[in-house]
Order: C-alpha cells, then structure tokens, then sequence
C-alpha cells in the first residue's frame, strides 16, 4: 500500500485535499466502527462452520461485536500484515509453532488475563500470548478394512515385517521426528531435545515403504481410506470427521503427539479489547464442548468432556489413553524450527 | 512506437507496475534488508544447498517431460483442426478449451481416482488379464506428468494452432504438384512452417510448469517436490519470507535466462504473433 501512494506529486498535490477529507471521515468513524466489529482468521472448511455456530453468532448476540471471519489463517499472511503495517486481523487462531515463531517475531499481543479467564488450564498449555483454544494430537492412522490388529507403538508402525504394506506420513519434520525418536525406544518423557542422527536413521528404515509424503489433512485421510497406504499419520480431528462420514479408517491412541492450538491477538489490531472479549467468550466450557463436539478436538477437562455430546464422546481419549501420550515441545521446535525443515526438505528429495 | 495509439498501454503499464514490478522488486529486496553482502551470502548458500539444487533439477525435468509430452499430443491434434473448415474448428476448440473451466484442484483429485491401485485404469489392467498386481501410476514422475500434460494441453494446442491455420494448404499441395510424396512434403514444408507455433506453445508450456505446486504435491512422492511446493511451505508453514523470496528469485532467473536462450534461436516475437 505505501507503493501505491508514491504517484507522481503533480497529481497527489491535486488529490491531497479530497484524500485529507477522506481520512477525516474514516477517522471520525473509525472508533465507533472498530468497538462495532472484530476479524478473526480461522482455517476454514469444516471449522468455521462450527466456529460460526458455536463462537461467532452467540458472541455477536451477547455483546453486540460482530465478527467477521477470514477462512485463510497461516503465519505468512500474519507476518506479511504486521510487516506492511495493515494489520486487517484482529484474533488469529493458530497452531503451538506459529505463536512460537510469531512471538519470537514481536508480531503478538500479550493476552490479558484479566479479562480471559485461565483457571482451569494447566499451565503448560497456558502462553504468555495464546489463550489455548483446542488440542488435537498427531496418531497413527490405519486402514480398518486392511489392518485387523492396529499397533500399538510407533515401533510397531515402523515394523515392516508384521505390516508389511504401504505407509503415509507428513512432508514436514513436525511430529515425524518425534514418531521416529519413539520407535527408536526412547522413553516418551525423554525424546527431547530430539537426537535427529537416530531419527533420520529410523526414518531411512522407513522412506522405502512410504507411498507419498502428504500435504494436507484431506490427502492423509484419502491415502489411507483409499488403501493407498495401510498405515498411516493423521492428525485427530480429521480421523474423527472421516470416522463419522463411515470410512474405514481407524487411530491409536497410544503415542499421540499432542499439540494445543491457540487464540491470539495481532499487535495493531484495531480492536483489542473486543479481541480479548471475543477470547474470554471462547474459552467458556459451554462453547468449548461444541465445539470438541462438532470437530473431534481432544478436551482433557472432565467438567468440559461431560457437556461432549455422547456420539462424538467415543472419539475422545479416555483419561488412560491421553496418558500415554507425549505433548509436542514447542520451544525446542522454536529453536530448531528452520534447520529442521532444511534438513528434513533435503532428506526428503535425496 | 510512434503510434499516436500508444497511451492506450499506459493503464495496463501502470497497473504492472505497481501490481507486479514493484512488489517483486521489494520482495527481492529481503534478503538485502541486512545489508547486501549477508544478501548476496544467502543466495550463494541457496545455490550451494543440496536440496534446493535437486529441487530445481526435479522443476526443470518435470517441466521438460511435461513440454514434449504437450508437444507430441498437441502438435497432431493443432494440425488437425487447423485443416478444418473454419466454423467446425471453433467448436473443437471450444472443446479444447473445456478443461479450462474445471476447477484445477478437482482435475487433479478426479486423476487420483484414475490412477490410484483400486482405480479403475488398475482395475481394467488386473481384470482383464493384463497385469496380475496393480501397475504403480500413482505418486511418481508419471503420474505428476499425466496431471500436468492434462492441464497445460490447451495452451499448446491453441498456440500452436493459432500459427499453423496461417499456413495455406495451398503450399503443401503445391509440393505435391511438383513432385514431393505427401509424407515429405509436410516435412518439408509444413513443418518448417509451424516450428515457430510449436516453439512458442513449447517454452509457454515449460513455463507455466515451472510454477506448478498443487499437482505435483498431490500426484508426486517425495522425488516430486516442485519448487512452487517449497515457495509455499516456506512462507505458509514456516513464515521463511527470505527463503522463499531467494528461491522465487532463482525461479525467475532461470526463466528469464531460458527466454534469453530462446530468443537466441527464435525470434521473442514468435510467442505472441498469431501468423508465424
């Protein structure tokens, strides 16, 4: 936008009363219509419409704040407004690496817990700039009509004589790594830091019998449905959604890399104090079962599980099976973010 | 360009500049933004880096497998209804063009089902005998080929075609007339004809393959990886701005110093004129 403005001076010399008139209006209507209003970038599809039924509508009906949805979150976008100073979101929803990498990049603003509630939560999900809005996990996948006796580890994922079929996993290090280092036999609290030269050599083991490395949540529930591949990754929400639409595909809890998706709040929104009520609405238990319900996202709180309705409660772990799961480290993703892409990109085309 | 026309270009001019020129000027710029040499550095690392080499190596090969293949279907088919009467070729072109109007994403995902090992093209080959297991079509170099040949078709045929209806059947038979079989008459004298159509469709279409990124990461392995594919993970996954501005920087290098070598052998203007 600043581009747009260097025209020849001939010209903005002619434009430059109507333009100041201009800005007048809109800065004399600005305060009332930024109280009126927030933007909140969500991911799109199946989530924002439960979004909108569960979030957005009964929070506009409460406070009177409208909320106008962007189906298109990613960290690039996020970077590239706070970058040209037009920052257009108010609430970006996003996943554990993103407020990593976007803290690490001042482009947040701190949540304001005196307005966001955060009782309840503990306090490894809690972050100085995300209030935490769903979890989900990364778990083995496998196809129900193929495979009778699911595995049980990732060692047994990686075991190619007892499945001795096609596997998918995901092109991107996250997660992949931390499934190697486990079927490798280290100790679930002690994959971290990650000993990448075990991983890539477990990965090796492996690469052969990969079908495809998958790109997005759609792709790995197809590879696996369509019997492409009779093992594969998934990350939870989509397992449940495909489970509910009858395809044959199947989890395992055991293992899971848990991740915590979160609510944050762009540093030059227009309207914080409405993003911060936006988020306080969000994190109420009534709305946070709907939409676990609607979506297959994993809520550990008992008080929040027993509000889950009763056909989408069977997707959730039971506290057994959460237990045996690992929570994915994001400040050693934080730090190793960019070389483990690098090197995983490589691994990957070699 | 003395045309007393020629500010008719000026909005168009304009609108490039501040839409395209501009905002990839300042993207090529952040890699600079800490000072040139830490710049000039991070392009050299990424021209030494072994992944983005092979990563540029599979983009060009893909795109050459996918030009011949465009050239060997396309050019039969130009010819084809380039000797049509006028009023007929407009329909079959309208044909042409038919995939055009279908969402890209659809095509690729409607190839997954063709393809995959319970597809139906599977499916024939195993039932009727040909094949006992199920011929591997799916997540390759061919199966990424065959998507991209399907999409990028229509541009070849009508730049081809666009240069071979200028030719007069009139020469061709003229050849005859004097002597020349038909075979070698069309070799003679069509083909040198409508190599400047075909040269255009072929650098267009290795063109528009360079930037192709949701075909290859559907249809492909792991050996697919298309540069488009690593442009979008560096900006959407990892927020990687300097990256993916490098690497779109060799992308566009590359083609410009492919459509220096083109013009070396052919004339630039062949890709826009309508009669060759």
């Amino acid at each position: 936008m600043r581009n747009a403005a260097d025209t020849p001076s001939r010209q903005r010399r002619k434009f430059t009363p109507i333009l100041a008139g201009a800005l007048a209006l809109v800065a004399s209507h600005a305060p009332a219509m930024a109280e009126g209003s927030i933007v909140v970038a969500d991911a799109g599809g199946a989530m924002a419409e439960s979004l909108a039924k569960r979030l957005y509508e009964p929070f506009e009906k409460e406070t009177g704040i409208k909320v106008i949805a962007d189906h298109t979150t990613a960290l690039g976008k996020a970077q590239a407004m706070a970058k040209s100073g037009n920052v257009v979101w108010d609430v970006f929803y996003t996943g554990d690496t993103d407020v990593a990498q976007a803290s690490q990049d001042g482009i947040l603003l701190p949540i304001d817990w005196s307005v966001v509630p955060k009782d309840g939560f503990s306090p490894e999900v809690l972050n100085e700039y995300g209030a935490p809005a769903a979890a989900y996990a990364l778990v083995m996948t496998y196809n129900t009509n193929l495979v009778k006796e699911p595995p049980k580890s990732w060692a047994e994922w990686w075991d190619t004589a007892k499945y001795d079929c096609a596997r998918t996993m995901r092109n991107v290090p996250v997660d992949n790594l931390e499934a190697a280092a486990l079927a490798t036999g280290v100790d679930r609290g002690a994959i971290y830091p990650i000993d990448l030269e075990a991983a890539y050599k477990q990965l090796d083991k492996i690469q052969p019998k990969v079908v495809t490395f998958w790109d997005s949540g759609a792709q790995s529930i197809q590879l696996v449905a369509d019997g492409s591949a009779c093992l594969g990754t998934a990350w939870t929400s989509r397992v449940t959604a495909a489970a509910k639409a009858s395809q044959p595909v199947g989890l395992v809890w055991n293992e899971a890399v848990y991740h915590q998706d979160y609510y944050t709040v762009m540093k030059g929104s227009k309207n914080p104090e409405g993003a911060m009520k936006f988020i306080a609405f969000a994190m109420r238990p009534d709305v946070r079962a709907g939409i676990a319900s609607d979506l297959g996202f994993v809520e550990g709180d008992a008080a929040i599980q027993a509000m889950i309705s009763p056909e989408s409660l069977k997707y959730q772990p039971t506290p057994e099976q959460a237990a045996q799961g690992v929570n994915s480290n994001i400040a050693w993703w934080a730090d190793n973010l960019m070389s483990a892409y690098k090197r995983y990109n490589a691994w990957l085309t070699q | 360009m003395k045309q007393k026309t020629a500010w008719l270009i000026f909005p168009c001019l304009a609108y490039l500049l501040v839409m395209y020129v501009l905002p990839t000027a300042i993207m090529f710029m952040a890699p600079f933004e800490a000072g040139i040499a830490p710049g000039l550095t991070s392009f050299g690392q990424a021209l030494q880096e072994p992944s983005y080499q092979r990563v540029m190596g599979t983009t060009f090969e893909i795109s050459l497998v996918v030009t011949i293949g465009c050239i060997l279907l396309g050019y039969p088919t130009a010819y084809y209804l380039s000797r049509m009467e006028t009023q007929r070729a407009r329909i079959y072109l309208m044909l042409v063009t038919f995939p055009l109007w279908t969402s890209l994403l659809v095509r690729t995902y409607a190839w997954i089902a063709l393809l995959q090992d319970a597809g139906i093209i599977n499916s024939f080959l195993m039932q009727s005998g040909l094949t006992e297991q199920p011929v591997k079509l799916l997540y390759n170099q061919v199966s990424v080929a065959i998507g991209m040949v399907q999409i990028l078709l229509p541009y070849a045929i009508i730049t081809m075609y666009a240069v071979m209806v200028g030719i007069r059947s009139r020469l061709v038979q003229t050849a005859q007339i004097l002597g020349a079989s038909p075979s070698r008459a069309f070799l003679h004298i069509f083909v040198p004809l409508s190599l400047p159509g075909l040269s255009a469709a072929a650098l267009l279409v290795f063109i528009m393959g360079l930037g192709f990124f949701v075909t290859p990461a559907l249809l492909g392995g792991r050996r697919e990886t298309m540069i488009g594919t690593l442009i979008q993970q560096q900006v959407v996954l990892m927020g990687d701005w300097n990256s993916a501005a490098i690497l779109s920087a060799l992308l566009l290098v590359a083609t410009i110093v492919l459509l220096g070598v083109y013009s070396r052998f052919a004339k630039l203007s062949n890709l826009v004129s309508v009669r060759g």
